[in-house]
């Protein structure tokens, strides 16, 4: 029982005691795993390029309307807002291109039209452009 | 024996061991550290929530718009006055040759009149493409693929 009563012998116990590095070195890695676990969500929006004259619109193309009393129309007609994702996957299942524009009022707030654009991304839309509102239209007009 | 030898000199040592708390302090004050520039610029939001939302890994380049809830715009995490973002933006995106995204993270609450005036002016700078962070919403986990789908960011 030399080691124990190491104490009272003459040999130095010259290694550093590494306990507390390890456990800092732990408790980075357990920091490190939480930020990458959180990496950053996107949803992307294309932006239109400016067109020089008048656009003539598409007629097949798809546009949601969210209107300033919260409720939606695609392409016009009325839609519940909770069977959206119901009647975007019927639409978008039969179309090759997965277009789709939503047009929202000012007054909405981000979240309703980010939502949208969620629930339209797990329908299979891929690609989602965003209408100018008229008031931004008007501003870049003048 | 070492127990009983050390028993009869000097009884039981009292005092706590701080070392492991010390550590664990200093620990907290890198971190505080790292994110006290973020706190102190003011930039309050809180981002919208989605589910079927894509990965988009952070690099130092890309080109972040902040908008708080107040409706101040963050430029790269500094604040910059709201006239000023539309000759800040047409000045990066002139220069950039890589790719036209422009990372727009908006508190969730504002009206979308905002969103829309600062898309605008991304268009007008020659931005192609808006990303808008969002987070996952607690408990739920993608329907779709999340992996941006390629050529769709240039």
């Amino acid at each position: 029982m030399s080691m124990d009563t190491g104490g009272g012998g003459s040999a130095m116990k010259s290694e550093p005691n590494i306990t507390p590095f390890i456990d800092v070195l732990l408790v980075l890695l357990v920091i490190f795993m939480i930020t990458v676990s959180v990496s950053r969500r996107v949803l992307d929006i294309q932006v239109p390029v400016q067109n020089k004259g008048p656009t003539k619109p598409d007629p097949n193309q798809i546009i949601l309307e969210i209107k300033a009393d919260g409720s939606m129309a695609i392409n016009t007609q009325p839609v519940d807002p909770s069977g959206l994702g119901q009647r975007l996957y019927e639409i978008y299942s039969v179309r090759p291109d997965k277009l789709l524009f939503i047009k929202a009022d000012d007054s909405r707030p981000y979240q309703d039209v980010i939502g949208a654009i969620d629930v339209a991304r797990g329908a299979g839309v891929q690609v989602f452009g965003l209408a100018p509102s008229t008031a931004a239209a008007a501003k870049a007009g003048g | 024996m070492a127990i009983s030898a050390s028993s009869t000199q000097g009884g039981v040592n009292a005092n706590p061991n701080v070392t492991p708390m010390a550590d664990v302090m200093l620990v907290l004050l890198i971190i505080f550290m790292i994110t006290a520039p973020l706190i102190a610029s003011g930039f309050v939001a809180t981002m919208p929530e989605g589910i079927n939302i894509i990965k988009a890994p952070e690099d130092p380049d890309d080109v972040v718009l902040g908008i708080d809830n107040q409706g101040t715009y963050f430029l790269n995490t500094h604040k910059i006055a709201s006239d000023a973002v539309q000759g800040a933006l047409n000045a990066i995106y002139s220069a950039r040759t890589k790719d036209k995204i422009l990372y727009l993270k908006a508190d969730r609450r504002l009206k979308m009149e905002k969103i829309q005036e600062a898309i605008e002016m991304a268009r007008k700078a020659g931005v192609r493409v808006v990303s808008a962070v969002t987070e996952q919403t607690t408990g739920t986990q993608s329907t779709v693929s999340a992996e941006r789908p390629k050529g769709g960011g240039q």
